[in-house]
């Protein structure tokens, strides 16, 4: 059954038909929030918002623009953007990494590295860390993620290059040993 | 170390990251609560008055059932001659008899002995349709069983069998047990 038909009938009060939508695409989107906002609280405050919008029947959706999942994605970037409003505004640095400066990773241990990145990542720019969170952490193709967020692939490749060099100047900015 | 190592090494602490989150999963309650949701979603749908009016009408069919009543043992020494009695002449000529005056068109009361338990009166009122006209109920086979219903007709409906009257006209169905009129009789209030 296609989700068009499936949302339609979550509008009509079918408890099936919203769960197999629900168990196709929560994960996903929780991740998403999850990783956005290195809260879990944050992220099913999230998945519950998006979600209640499928049990309305998600008037705007339109399969003929693309998929449920990115109409998803939409949802939850808008309330993730409601609830940090000052993201979006935060100025993009410039910065440039010397060719010869050591790996702020090296050294670390897994769950060292991890946590650094995880840190760094929150403190991304909204529109350089979903990139990250959708093509680093999601693996999403840059096609995908362009659909997603509503942009070209091309600004996906290149906000991308952009962010993988703002987090390595966070990581070295943060303490990590350089 | 050269930027394409570093990349690489992001990229690889990218993935660690990664699988970390890869099995999150939202909580249980989350989804308990939004199908809760669309559980309610459903139920507005259907107003508490649907509900009502469905209650309503079972109990209106209930009762009209029960005014009904038991099927009636017909006489069958008394009751298929008064039928065909009254049912003989106005069968050969439809189209004109429904032009008659209301004398043309006598009524023969039926000759038909009620049970005990349906002896208590109780009507139905509403339209007639469809009620097979008498007309052509001639060349059908007499009930060996039927019920006596006691309904309302419409003033037009009493003209068509010459009864004028500006209200509603309480009269009594002979309907037999393969759900075809068989008789029709007005009585007087």
């Amino acid at each position: 059954m296609d989700e068009a038909e499936l949302l339609r009938r979550t509008a009509r009060g079918d408890e099936s038909a919203f769960g197999e939508i629900y168990a196709r695409h929560s994960p996903a989107v929780y991740r998403y929030a999850l990783r956005m906002s290195g809260s879990r609280e944050m992220a099913e405050e999230v998945v519950q918002d998006v979600f209640m919008q499928v049990v309305k029947g998600c008037r705007g959706f339109d399969p003929a623009i693309g998929p449920l999942a990115s109409y998803l994605y939409g949802l939850a970037r808008n309330r993730m953007a409601r609830l940090w409003p000052d993201q979006s505004e935060t100025p993009i640095e410039e910065f440039d990494l010397a060719s010869d400066e050591p790996d702020p990773l090296e050294g670390l241990s897994r769950e060292q590295q991890v946590e650094s990145v995880r840190v760094a990542v929150s403190s991304l720019p909204l529109a350089y860390r979903e990139v990250v969170v959708l093509c680093g952490l999601e693996e999403m193709s840059y096609a995908a993620a362009a659909e997603a967020l509503g942009v070209e692939t091309g600004t996906v490749r290149s906000r991308l290059h952009r962010a993988r060099k703002m987090l390595l100047e966070r990581l070295k900015r943060n303490g990590v040993r350089v | 170390m050269n930027g394409d190592e570093r990349m690489k090494t992001l990229e690889t602490a990218l993935r660690r990251l990664a699988d970390e989150t890869a099995a999150a999963q939202p909580p249980a309650r989350i989804e308990t609560a939004l199908s809760a949701a669309v559980r309610r979603r459903r139920m507005a749908r259907y107003p508490w008055w649907t509900a009502a009016a469905a209650a309503l009408a079972m109990a209106g069919f209930w009762a009209a059932t029960r005014q009904m009543g038991p099927a009636v043992g017909l006489e069958q020494a008394a009751a298929p001659a008064a039928v065909r009695a009254q049912l003989a002449g106005p069968a050969e000529a439809p189209a004109e008899a429904m032009d008659q005056p209301a004398e043309a068109l006598p009524v023969a009361k039926p000759a038909v002995v009620r049970s005990k338990a349906s002896s208590g009166r109780g009507e139905l009122s509403g339209e007639l349709s469809p009620l097979t006209p008498w007309y052509f109920s001639g060349g059908l086979p007499q009930p060996a069983r039927g019920q006596i219903v006691f309904i309302r007709v419409n003033p037009q409906t009493a003209l068509r069998f010459g009864v004028v009257s500006e209200g509603q006209v309480p009269a009594q169905l002979l309907i037999g047990d393969d759900g075809l009129t068989r008789a029709i009789r007005f009585v007087r209030e």
